[in-house]
């Protein structure tokens, strides 16, 4: 448990158990008060008026064990977490690296004692083992199986409770009695925990993935800190991880960089590639560029002492061809491209692709990656041109822009309009072109518009209804098509204007400008 | 594969020498983007838009005819260099003014949308700092920056900065702003407004709408004389060309000079229309392009 260090107060956490607020954990003074695990809080409080309580958040909790086990991937890949408080880590063969299993534990708990974490730890060669010393070993000495609590044995509180009525509470008397009177008693599943305990019968462990298989990491005897020594490094890396990639004759397209900080804490930088790559010199280009665009900086207090490249979504190098950007001898288009999407995010570097599904306008393209070979499906679609004329306007506005117009009934093209506080006669017009929701599609057009336009960067909120109490009195208009007309206006500029519904009498008709002609 | 990647490397080498051809002599700026008119290619001493920027300004209420007017140029571009690569760099804030780029517009105007690649910035400095990067790295091949509150950024320096990393690139960079107040180092600028259209004669109650039409009002020209003209697209051969007959010279018109053989029925309909037309002129201010350009 993270709290004051050293402790200003007794701590405890608090959660509803059986309708009753009871404690749900503790700081070291509220234990030394002689509280205990579901105490009360009424009765904690009795006794211990000083308590400072807090809510117990389990959902934290979680989320900092699951950053407590990512920071000890540093010793192993091998990670498996134990909610509320376990950490297991498979150091078979990692701890020589370390300098000895000794030597591992005592960095491991000053890592987390730095970061105000107090840990209990065990090594043994079963997982049971190592988690019944990790409990309830002594850490100072040796503790021997049979002298450890049958608790230790990780029974639920039953099996434990029907043991201590027994008179059973070390596990030496257990080893000691006849296995099938244990297991009429108790259930196999003492059986089981007792020799997954020991070593003769294997425990299942649900190890995190580690997503990233390609890796190459770099341990610094001196911490460093400035960001060309980091970007050095990098370089390093790349070339290290290249080869590895190189060996399997593939790229990643994503690659992390996760910088562990002297006290324990992980910066992790995700930079994604266009298309598989393994140039060193790209790969350290595109962390160039996403170090310099970080609006924190490093964030480097007392410095790095790990730095760890791994490539992820590794695929065949030369796959892909044919796209955009798998089009050869484009190395420089593609480094650019990726360079581009690392400074101005992914989603900013797109292609236009035709949809031809739909005739909703706003649905007749979408914006998609790079990659995606529906962008090159243009030249099977006719282009809406007629005579020379353009039917489709050059730029669209997501979501469409109301304007005020003055149409003849029941559908002429407007007389003349206003958008953005300029009027505009018409001198010129075409339609109307009607287009009818897709009620196949389930959409509707104007929903379709406003989901649009929460997507694009370009988007103006919509403008609020200004029917007022009228609008709410009269019919809701009819909204299952558009009638579009395209208008020119007496200074020549071209426009793409509709009427939302047919025509009613009595209803005030709403018009949108939708976009603009050339 | 091997012998894939060495063909389209060399085709476009080719394209690219054979784009530069003669501007080698010179001071390496001047090319052939031409803009398939012949008076407006003959004020160009190399026939064309050279390497380097040029700046494409729209006119109070209308940034589209810039922008436009850019996707046109790109549109001759493409056609003509079927490997070339082009970039797209977008400012947010210009979008908002004149909406986002439509696929189905662009391919009507004779563009394969999916050719652009579209980068949108949050802002006017991250648009210019794109187009050097996308210009250092000598990658695409024609740019078209879509500028909108960050115009005034790509001043004297900046463009002189572009002009040189494009002639070393053999690149293009199309920029369109709001308006020409910002100085700028641009090989051209453009002022771009839209024109009035011209159609064969409509019912008679309203009239059609015809082809693109753009007036170009070219007020710098590094390598050769300015101009004015009111130019129409061709999507189809995606040239500019110069509008039918009258309406150059003020009211929107009607009338369109088709090689037609029909004359008798052309007049009649014309004639039926040109009431129409004066009903409309009389109302109408006389349309701006040539007053702006002054």
């Amino acid at each position: 448990m993270r709290g004051p260090h050293p402790p200003l107060a007794p701590l405890a956490l608090i959660a509803k158990r059986d309708n009753t607020l009871r404690l749900a954990a503790m700081d070291e003074a509220a234990l030394a008060l002689g509280l205990e695990v579901g105490l009360p809080l009424a009765a904690a409080r009795a006794r211990a008026p000083e308590l400072t309580v807090l809510d117990a958040d389990p959902a934290a909790d979680r989320a900092v064990l699951a950053a407590i086990g990512e920071a000890c991937r540093r010793y192993t890949p091998a990670l498996s977490l134990d909610p509320p408080e376990g950490v297991h880590l498979d150091i078979t063969g990692a701890a020589p690296l370390f300098g000895g299993e000794v030597a591992l534990i005592a960095d491991l708990t000053a890592r987390l004692r730095r970061q105000g974490f107090t840990a209990r730890t065990g090594v043994a060669d079963t997982l049971g083992l190592a988690w019944a010393l990790a409990h309830y070993g002594d850490p100072r000495r040796p503790t021997a199986v049979e002298a450890l609590p049958v608790a230790a044995l990780r029974l639920d509180p039953d099996s434990v409770g029907v043991l201590h009525r027994l008179g059973l509470r070390r596990v030496g008397p257990i080893l000691a009695m006849p296995r099938p009177a244990l297991a009429r008693r108790l259930g196999e599943h003492l059986l089981h925990r007792l020799d997954e305990t020991l070593g003769f019968r294997g425990a299942a462990v649900a190890l995190v993935p580690e997503p990233e298989p390609f890796y190459v990491q770099h341990r610094l005897a001196e911490p460093i800190a400035l960001e060309h020594q980091v970007l050095r490094l990098i370089a390093w890396l790349a070339e290290r991880l290249a080869e590895r990639l190189d060996r399997r004759r593939v790229g990643g397209r994503t690659f992390a960089l996760e910088l562990f900080r002297v006290d324990g804490a992980r910066k992790r930088l995700l930079v994604q590639a266009g298309r598989p790559l393994r140039d060193p010199r790209r790969i350290a280009a595109l962390f160039t560029e996403r170090l310099a665009g970080l609006n924190e900086g490093l964030e480097a207090d007392f410095g790095f002492d790990l730095l760890r490249l791994s490539a992820d979504g590794a695929e065949p190098i030369g796959a892909g061809t044919g796209d955009l950007l798998g089009a050869p001898d484009d190395g420089d288009f593609v480094a650019l491209i990726d360079r581009l999407s690392v400074r101005h995010g992914p989603v900013a570097v797109r292609r236009l692709a035709p949809d031809p599904q739909s005739r909703i306008p706003e649905q007749a393209v979408k914006t998609t990656a790079l990659t995606d070979k529906a962008a090159d499906g243009w030249k099977d679609e006719m282009p809406a041109v007629y005579n020379g004329v353009l039917l489709r306007p050059a730029t669209l506005f997501a979501p469409p822009q109301p304007i005020e117009a003055i149409a003849g009934v029941p559908e002429d093209p407007p007389e003349r309009f206003s958008w953005r506080r300029l009027s505009h006669r018409v001198v010129r017009a075409e339609g109307p072109e009607r287009i009818a929701w897709e009620w196949w599609r389930g959409a509707e057009p104007e929903r379709a518009a406003e989901e649009d336009a929460r997507t694009r960067l370009s988007a103006k909120p919509p403008a609020p209804a200004n029917d007022g109490l009228l609008g709410s009195l009269q019919p809701a208009p009819d909204r299952a098509f558009r009638d579009y007309y395209r208008v020119e206006d007496d200074q020549g500029r071209r426009f793409w204007v509709f009427r939302e519904g047919a025509f009613a009498p009595g209803l005030r008709p709403r018009w949108f400008l939708h976009g603009l002609f050339p | 594969m091997v012998a894939d990647v060495k063909l389209a490397g060399l085709r476009r080498r080719i394209e690219r020498l054979e784009a530069a051809g003669p501007a080698r002599l010179g001071e390496g700026a001047a090319t052939g983007l031409r803009l398939g008119h012949g008076d407006v290619d003959r004020h160009f001493t190399a026939g064309g838009l050279g390497w380097g920027s040029h700046q494409l300004a729209g006119t109070a209420g209308d940034g589209l005819s810039a922008r436009a007017f850019g996707l046109m140029l790109l549109a001759r571009y493409l056609a003509e260099r079927p490997s070339a690569r082009a970039l797209v760099v977008q400012e947010a804030s210009a979008l908002r003014e004149t909406g986002g780029l439509y696929g189905p517009g662009l391919h009507a105007l004779g563009l394969d949308p999916g050719r652009l690649v579209l980068v949108q910035t949050a802002d006017g400095a991250g648009a210019l700092r794109a187009i050097n990067d996308a210009l250092r790295a000598r990658a695409p091949d024609i740019l078209l920056a879509e500028l909108g509150d960050g115009a005034g950024l790509a001043d004297l320096s900046v463009t002189r900065r572009f002009n040189l990393a494009a002639q070393k690139a053999r690149a293009l960079v199309l920029l369109t702003t709001p308006d020409l107040s910002a100085t700028s180092a641009a090989l051209t600028r453009w002022r771009v407004a839209a024109a009035p259209s011209v159609s064969t004669p409509g019912d008679g109650r309203r009239r059609r709408l015809g082809p693109p039409t753009l007036s170009l009002d070219l007020v710098r020209n590094r390598h050769g004389r300015t101009g004015q003209w009111i130019l129409q697209w061709n999507s189809h051969d995606r040239a500019f060309q110069s509008v039918p007959l009258q309406s150059a010279f003020g009211a929107p018109s009607g009338i369109v000079l088709r090689p037609l053989p029909a004359v008798a029925a052309s007049v009649a309909a014309a004639a039926g229309d040109r009431a129409g037309d004066a009903r409309a002129a009389s109302a109408a201010r006389p349309p701006g392009p040539y007053r702006q350009a002054g």
